[in-house]
């Protein structure tokens, strides 16, 4: 459905004030994390490269490869890239976006949902892409709802019917033939027939940057070499990243981090206290509760994010390589892994909780959930009674993008962080 | 010694399995010829209807063992069943289940049906669970009948007059090791239809039948004839106590599903069950692909008298199911 | 080969008529003149067992006198003299063995639970008319118990002779691959050898009977060797079609030499010599049981499967839009 809006020049204006804004977020957010810490890892710096030059639109992204936009973690990557196409996950974590479009949304709804609809119809994605279509799952209702709603439908979206459980076999079954769907989808689109070959090579590419995702994953359980906020950069870097020089880049900063513990050359002391976070999804720009933690000295040892701890964890183990399985092993590593709140019941994600907590020695957690998250803000209840028997401190946080409360959490988190110092000691 | 366990982690067990596979398909059928005879109660399908077969299947003996009078049960008859029973008893604790994995030639046979399938690219065949889970029950009705019909043959119960004489071996008669081992050695004579008599008719055609819906099933489904074995049963019973383990550490299972979705026989309790510690159920056969299908550290463990033997690794996880391959870069930091 | 027969049929009959005492060969039997003794029951290959006093089981075989199967009498133990007999372990070992009369007939009963064959020897020796006539008569028991085992078959199955005792003997050449379950059946080619004092003898005249009455007689090649097939003469009703019918076999076989000699006193010229030995066979597999059924079945059941399956596939992608994906590159 064509927009008279983008005819105007109003709509031109606003587009321009607001990229302005948000290249502004950009560098004031990049600036703190950079300068606000000593001794970032040489390797972080082609990450913090990527992130300035991020609106820019540069051709090696794309390649003359058509782009499809995706949302959420349950979109199947190894199927884009087998149909010689490049998927870009456009969750947005700028506030700039989200003021953009407040219309349209009550003030109540989530800033992540707020933000990507903003970027949606201002058209501002990360390296100038443009989308040929946009693969929505449908996780919460408000993820379900953005793609109906007018001014974002410019560009094409495509409905992910995802199951609303994941436990049993019918629901298997049922994800598995969206997902055959889903490939016919992105054939038809691309105009790339989906072949053995191309699908296996697609595989490899995906499994080797999980196995660097692994890597750094155990590098940080057992030494505090790296601090959360460039963990979190790095996870963010995949959204739109190439995937080879990302893993590339990845595999250059694990030689680095692994020379750095061989040396014990640990980036806070030993006895700072150790957070783990989760919740609702930290997005570059949107760090402000991992730099909060680290400013004051603390160090975040894992996130339980879709957007960083989760996002290339699970493995695809393909039993016979042909079309008839190989879809099939994607879509099983899609569904019964994810710990996303979307589906009921949800014991897998209090499970990986507890045992992230135990593996990576957290001393306490923080749970973040974005005002106007439903299905966050009801399973912190039960996480705060599975970690209470276990007896590990959690603080529950409500918040936003906008960086107006800031004086409030760091009290907050500061009390906290107390709690967990006089605990250690 | 570290060394040692890493490489054996990373390793390709699948192919290790296959040459295992084919090293005593041919010391069961072909040890004959080099006067080898391992046991005469063999807990896997070498058949002696194999005239140059390396040992003999424990069910002809038993069944042998049990056509007897009942009365004859408490003399040295049943004296020699008590032996046998114990020889093969002694057997199936040593390799439980690893039997009908690594060494059972049926299940060698259906393997390579299975490969060349693969090499067809012809799809397997999918099915409701439900469905199986009631034709699983098969495999004890065989037991039962396979136990009674010999006393049945040689004694008569409640005034009934005794079953004739032949349908006396049972299981011998309709098991396609019967008729598809010989082959192997040129012997086509087990094929044939008896036509004496009306039940020797009828048991000699039902063979030849589960013969060919063994080959047709074991196309299109992997390890078909595995769910009905009667030898499943009673290495089962075993494995509860045996020397050859696979334990879980529920703990560190993330419940993704990789050890269900390459599982043969398909048993998901190995995926969903994070509770028990055992995981050989009553249809695993032990071929342990769940272990190199696991992408936790030590979750699954292949173990024999409590000496870990194989279990489950990152690395070894990304070695075998990286098509392109994957050199494990030197983590010094790590342990 | 009739004419052979009958030949041979006469001169017997005529030594027969010519003098009292019994010139006809003797040979063993497995089974009793009568079925109804009840302490007798049956074992492997349908030879008869018996249990003595002190409980120990013994195998039991018949002597008859005659050149037929069908038509020889049970012999009467009155009218024979006092033979000699042998029995010959499977470890090569001369054992002992009792021969004594009672329960119908005249038999010879021994004690024998090792695995293998067992050759029992009777010989009667008389001379008749300046011939000395030396009758051996020969029977090789099968033991064999299944729990015991099958390894090692080819040793436990080889045949064997004894040459320091008897001077004419016949043995059954064993079928390559033969185990204790293999038993001769109709259309089998069966191959006998005759040994004279420990060496294969040629040209020696061997005749092979049936139960019925059919026999054929062969001269011996340069290795001691004859082959015969053994016929198939059993055609019943199919209804009373019982294929485990055993029927009795008998080989006979003749040398002579000249040599003078004296006997318990009488002086004689030639010596004469006749072997028998008894043996078994069962009908064909062939006369009740088709290989090619059985194929053709196999062939049948695994296409019209195979058919099924393919034709369920292709339903079900029709039906259900089931999504499909082709495989070439």
């Amino acid at each position: 459905m064509k927009n008279n809006f983008t005819m105007n020049n109003r709509f031109e204006d606003i587009r321009a004030s607001a990229k302005r804004s948000l290249f502004l977020e950009i560098e004031k957010k990049l600036k703190e994390i950079k300068e606000n810490f000593s001794d970032n890892p040489e390797g972080m710096e082609y990450f913090y490269q990527k992130f300035s030059t991020i609106l820019e639109k540069t051709g090696e992204t794309c390649n003359g490869k058509p782009v499809i936009g995706t949302m959420c973690i349950q979109v199947p990557e190894e199927l884009i890239y087998a149909v010689g196409a490049i998927p870009v996950r456009i969750c947005s974590g700028a506030f700039s976006m989200a003021q953009a479009e407040t219309e349209l949304l009550s003030p109540k709804a989530c800033p992540l949902i707020k933000s990507t609809m903003g970027s949606l119809s201002l058209n501002i994605f990360a390296r100038g892409i443009n989308p040929l279509i946009i693969i929505n799952p449908t996780t919460c209702d408000q993820k379900k709802k953005i793609g109906e709603i007018e001014r974002t439908s410019r560009i094409p979206f495509y409905t992910l019917e995802l199951p609303p459980s994941k436990d049993t076999e019918e629901a298997r079954f049922y994800w598995q033939s969206i997902v055959k769907k889903l490939a016919k989808k992105l054939e038809n689109v691309t105009g790339q027939k989906l072949t053995r070959k191309r699908l296996k090579k697609a595989i490899s590419i995906v499994s080797l940057a999980q196995a660097q995702f692994r890597r750094f994953y155990n590098i940080r359980k057992k030494w505090p070499v790296i601090l959360g906020k460039d963990a979190i950069l790095v996870s963010n870097a995949y959204f739109f990243d190439d995937i080879i020089s990302w893993t590339y880049r990845l595999s250059l900063l694990n030689d680095e981090l692994d020379d750095r513990a061989m040396k014990k050359q640990y980036i806070v002391s030993k006895k700072a206290p150790r957070i783990f976070l989760t919740g609702s999804p930290s997005i570059f720009p949107n760090m402000k509760i991992p730099v909060l933690i680290e400013q004051i000295g603390g160090i975040v040892v894992a996130e339980e994010f879709c957007s960083s701890g989760r996002l290339l964890y699970d493995t695809v183990a393909v039993d016979e390589w042909s079309l008839y399985d190989m879809i099939p092993a994607i879509a099983d590593r899609y569904l019964k892994p994810c710990t996303c709140p979307s589906f009921t019941p949800n014991i897998d994600r209090e499970r990986k909780i507890l045992t992230m907590v135990k593996d990576f020695f957290a001393d306490g957690v923080i749970y973040q959930s974005f005002t106007g998250c439903q299905l966050y803000h009801m399973e912190a209840k039960l996480v705060e009674k599975i970690l209470e028997k276990y007896e590990i401190p959690m603080l529950y946080i409500e918040t936003d993008y906008a960086a107006d409360n800031t004086g409030q959490l760091t009290t907050r988190v500061e009390a906290f962080m107390e709690l967990l110092q006089n605990k250690i000691t | 010694m570290k060394k040692i366990r890493t490489f054996i982690n990373n390793s390709n067990l699948s192919r290790f399995r296959f040459y295992f596979q084919i090293a005593a398909f041919i010391l069961f059928i072909y040890g004959g010829y080099f006067s080898i005879t391992i046991s005469e109660k063999l807990p896997v399908f070498a058949c002696p209807f194999n005239k140059i077969s390396g040992g003999t299947c424990y069910l002809l003996p038993l069944q042998h063992q049990l056509h007897i009078t009942l009365s004859r049960f408490a003399s040295s008859r049943g004296l020699h069943l008590l032996k046998g029973f114990l020889i093969f008893a002694g057997l199936s604790l040593i390799f439980s289940k690893g039997w009908c994995g690594y060494i059972c030639p049926l299940g060698t046979i259906q393997d390579w049906i299975t490969k060349t399938r693969r090499y067809l690219h012809i799809r397997f065949s999918i099915y409701d669970k439900t469905v199986f889970d009631h034709l699983k029950k098969i495999k004890y009705i065989l037991l039962f009948l396979l136990i009674l019909i010999p006393i049945g043959v040689k004694n008569s119960f409640v005034g009934l007059p005794e079953l004739p004489h032949d349908i006396f071996p049972p299981f011998c008669k309709i098991c396609p090791g019967r008729i598809l081992l010989p082959l192997f050695s040129g012997n086509t004579s087990q094929i044939y239809i008896d036509f004496s008599t009306k039940t020797a008719m009828f048991i000699t055609a039902s063979g030849i039948i589960v013969a060919g819906i063994f080959i047709t099933g074991a196309f299109v489904k992997k390890r078909f004839f595995c769910l009905f074995c009667p030898m499943a049963v009673l290495l089962f019973i075993f494995s509860k106590v045996a020397f050859f383990r696979l334990n879980k550490d529920g703990a560190k299972c993330t419940r993704c599903g990789n050890c269900y979705r390459v599982c043969d026989v398909g048993i998901r309790e190995i995926a969903d069950d994070i509770t028990n510690k055992n995981m050989v159920k009553e249809d695993c056969i032990m071929c342990f692909k769940c272990v190199e299908a696991c992408p936790e550290r030590r979750c699954l463990t292949v173990s024999f008298l409590s000496i870990p033997l194989f279990t489950s690794t990152e690395t070894g996880f990304f070695k075998r199911y990286i098509p392109e391959g994957y050199s494990p870069p030197d983590n010094r930091s790590m342990e | 080969m009739r004419s052979k027969a009958i030949f041979s049929a006469v001169i017997f009959f005529i030594l027969f008529l010519s003098e009292a005492p019994a010139l006809e060969n003797i040979w063993f039997s497995a089974t009793p003149p009568d079925k109804i003794s009840k302490k007798i029951h049956y074992g492997m290959r349908g030879q008869a067992c018996i249990k003595d006093e002190d409980g120990r089981e013994k195998k039991i075989l018949w002597i008859r006198s005659g050149n037929f199967p069908v038509e020889s009498p049970y012999a009467d133990h009155s009218s024979r003299k006092k033979p000699v007999f042998f029995i010959l372990s499977p470890d090569k070992k001369l054992i002992k063995g009792e021969l004594s009369h009672g329960l119908p007939g005249y038999f010879l009963t021994f004690e024998g639970n090792l695995e293998g064959f067992y050759n029992l020897y009777l010989i009667e020796k008389f001379v008749k008319k300046e011939i000395l006539n030396i009758i051996t008569a020969k029977a090789e028991v099968i033991s064999h118990k299944c729990s015991k085992g099958h390894g090692g078959m080819k040793k436990k199955m080889a045949p064997k002779i004894l040459k320091h005792a008897i001077c004419f003997e016949i043995l059954r050449k064993r079928i390559p691959g033969e185990d204790f379950h293999t038993f001769l059946s109709s259309g089998d080619k069966a191959t006998f050898k005759v040994f004279f004092n420990g060496t294969p003898l040629k040209d020696s005249k061997i005749t092979f009977k049936t139960q019925k009455g059919w026999s054929k007689s062969l001269g011996t090649d340069i290795n001691g060797e004859a082959v015969f097939q053994i016929i198939g003469d059993y055609y019943p009703d199919w209804k009373t079609l019982n294929q485990k019918k055993i029927h009795t076999f008998l080989i006979t076989a003749e040398h002579t030499i000249k040599k003078t000699g004296i006997y318990k006193g009488i002086a004689y010229k030639q010596i004469h010599y006749t072997g028998t030995l008894k043996g078994c066979y069962i009908p064909s597999k062939t006369l009740y049981s088709s290989s090619m059924y059985g194929f053709f079945l196999l062939i049948f059941i695994i296409i019209t499967t195979a058919v099924f399956i393919y034709f369920h596939r292709t339903r079900r992608k029709k039906l259900f839009q089931e999504y499909t994906f082709n495989e070439k590159d």
